[in-house]
């Protein structure tokens, strides 16, 4: 999938499901929008979480609406209301009694949204979803995990919950300058743990991105099946100024 | 990267699934009541059994209906012996976990006191789901259950080595009647894929009116010789299932081991990898 959000780099990416899975099980989300500045949102549902990828298409939907980069306050202001609006379509029709019992916890998702805007990017996450900056083949920013070893299986998500965020605590923001063909990769966490743990062992292993989204999923696949990355959905979105 | 496999580490998806088999002890002596209560030990395993069934369908709940991350068997054992299950799934050792789901024995409505949000306890109704009623007649074949629990974990692995191991618990008052369960578990736990050795947890519900005990790293704190029995038949708690207790406030360090005295055995489930668990649930419960 290839969008332009002119006059924005053209951003490419791929959303695959687990190996052995059906797409449309796929619980990694990826919009790409906005006016004068590009925005791309990655959300990764929580998969033991009720209807999560409701959850998370709604988070990176409201990201890539908004006319300014949403930071921190405001996401901490909006989202009650997304998870009301969540609940209100998940209560839309009638519900088993174990998916009733299951959506009375809510539902959590990661979230990463980057704003691009001239030669600057920002960026907010919460949870293991990440951005790459890459400058001359290698690794210049990883955000907001730095190591492989980061990379838990119980991150802080966000949640649905009407009450005080309980993810205030763990959102991260950032944001830095772009260079001629700096590249910028977003990627949920199966994925972004196997570039960072590639990049730890001294491969770098940027140069796929060269090659399109086609490459890319083999890659994954391939990986996967050899169980050096784990068998998990992937969303990843990149660009080259 | 997973080059060198961590044992205890594989993943269940509906391609490798869990098995799970529980034992249940429906002795005559499960008719006494449980220390500190007015309910009898039978009713007692039997509320605990319906509630871990129901709480495995929940986790196992997905937009598309219940997926078969599990399978489970539910074993008997007292005067009579074998699956414990009734009604549609009678006889069956070995059901999907989507199937216990389908056909509970019936639904009953129950109470339970729940935080108002003021500061206040109110009772508020819920279905129960039951598949398991309270039985208590005979002896305490546990070494029997042991030994069948043995044939279906040993076909289980034959068949998916590289899964993660099977996961029995025992729920019981502790008397075995035929034999030493000790040699029986330690044949059961001897059984191993690459993933690492069956997993064997006691659940002890006993009427000594002593404190519950929730996976305990020594028998310092246990009140009798069947406690101190089934402690020591009980696997060590794997570093991933002593983090995942950890959070979810359960007590639990190196060397805990899967044995619960007169206590709810934590939903194992919770401990198990089957996809991204956020570490902020705990906050709404």
């Amino acid at each position: 999938m290839s969008l332009r959000a002119s006059p924005q780099p053209l951003v490419q990416s791929v959303c695959t499901s687990k190996l052995g899975e059906e797409l449309e099980a796929c619980e990694d989300v990826l919009r790409i929008g906005g006016g004068d500045e590009l925005r791309i949102a990655l959300s990764d549902g929580a998969s033991t979480a009720s209807f999560s990828a409701e959850w998370a298409n709604r988070l990176a939907g409201w990201f890539v609406a908004r006319s300014q980069h949403p930071d921190r306050e405001a996401l901490i202001r909006m989202a009650p209301a997304l998870g009301k609006g969540w609940r209100q379509l998940v209560t839309s029709r009638p519900l088993p009694w174990h998916a009733e019992e299951k959506m009375q916890d809510g539902s959590f998702a990661t979230l990463l949204g980057v704003s691009v805007i001239d030669s600057r990017w920002r960026a907010i996450a919460v949870g293991d979803t990440c951005l790459f900056q890459i400058r001359d083949g290698s690794l210049c920013t990883s955000f907001p995990y730095t190591t492989a070893e980061q990379f838990g299986a119980r991150p802080i998500l966000v949640w649905t919950g009407p009450s005080t965020p309980t993810f205030a605590g763990a959102i991260r923001e950032a944001e830095g300058e772009l260079q001629p063909a700096d590249v910028i990769v977003a990627a949920t966490d199966g994925f972004a743990q196997w570039l960072v743990a590639n990049v730890e062992r001294d491969r770098q292993p940027w140069d796929v991105f060269k090659q399109g989204p086609t490459a890319i999923q083999e890659l994954v696949n391939e990986e996967r099946a050899a169980r050096r990355m784990r068998n998990d959905d992937v969303a990843c979105a990149w660009f080259t100024l | 990267m997973r080059g060198s496999r961590v044992p205890f580490s594989a993943e269940i998806n509906r391609q490798n699934p869990g098995c799970l088999i529980f034992l249940v002890d429906r002795s005559g002596s499960m008719s006494d009541p449980l220390g500190g209560s007015n309910k009898s030990k039978a009713v007692q395993v039997a509320d605990a059994m319906n509630r871990l069934l129901s709480n495995i369908v929940v986790q196992c709940s997905k937009n598309d209906g219940v997926r078969d991350y599990f399978y489970v068997s539910v074993l008997g054992y007292g005067g009579q012996f074998g699956p414990a299950f009734s009604g549609q799934l009678a006889g069956m050792a070995q059901v999907p976990i989507s199937m216990v789901e389908e056909h509970p024995l019936r639904i009953e409505e129950r109470t339970k006191k729940v935080d108002d949000g003021a500061g206040g306890i109110v009772e508020q109704r819920v279905r129960f789901q039951v598949w398991i009623d309270p039985i208590a007649e005979g002896g305490t074949p546990m070494c029997q259950a042991l030994d069948a629990a043995h044939a279906i974990c040993a076909q289980w692995i034959s068949e998916r080595p590289h899964g993660f191991p099977p996961i029995v618990i025992n729920l019981t008052d502790g008397e075995a009647t035929d034999g030493d369960p000790t040699i029986g578990s330690q044949r059961l736990t001897g059984l191993a894929g690459t993933d690492g050795s069956v997993l064997l947890f006691n659940l002890h519900l006993s009427q000594v009116p002593a404190a519950p005990i929730i996976f305990p790293a020594n028998e310092s704190s246990l009140p009798d010789a069947f406690a101190r029995q089934l402690f020591q038949m009980s696997s060590v708690l794997p570093d991933s299932m002593v983090g995942a207790a950890r959070s979810l406030e359960l007590p639990s360090q190196g060397g805990s081991r899967g044995f619960v005295f007169n206590a709810d055995m934590p939903s194992l489930v919770q401990f198990l990898d089957i996809g991204t668990r956020p570490s902020n649930t705990l906050a709404l419960r």
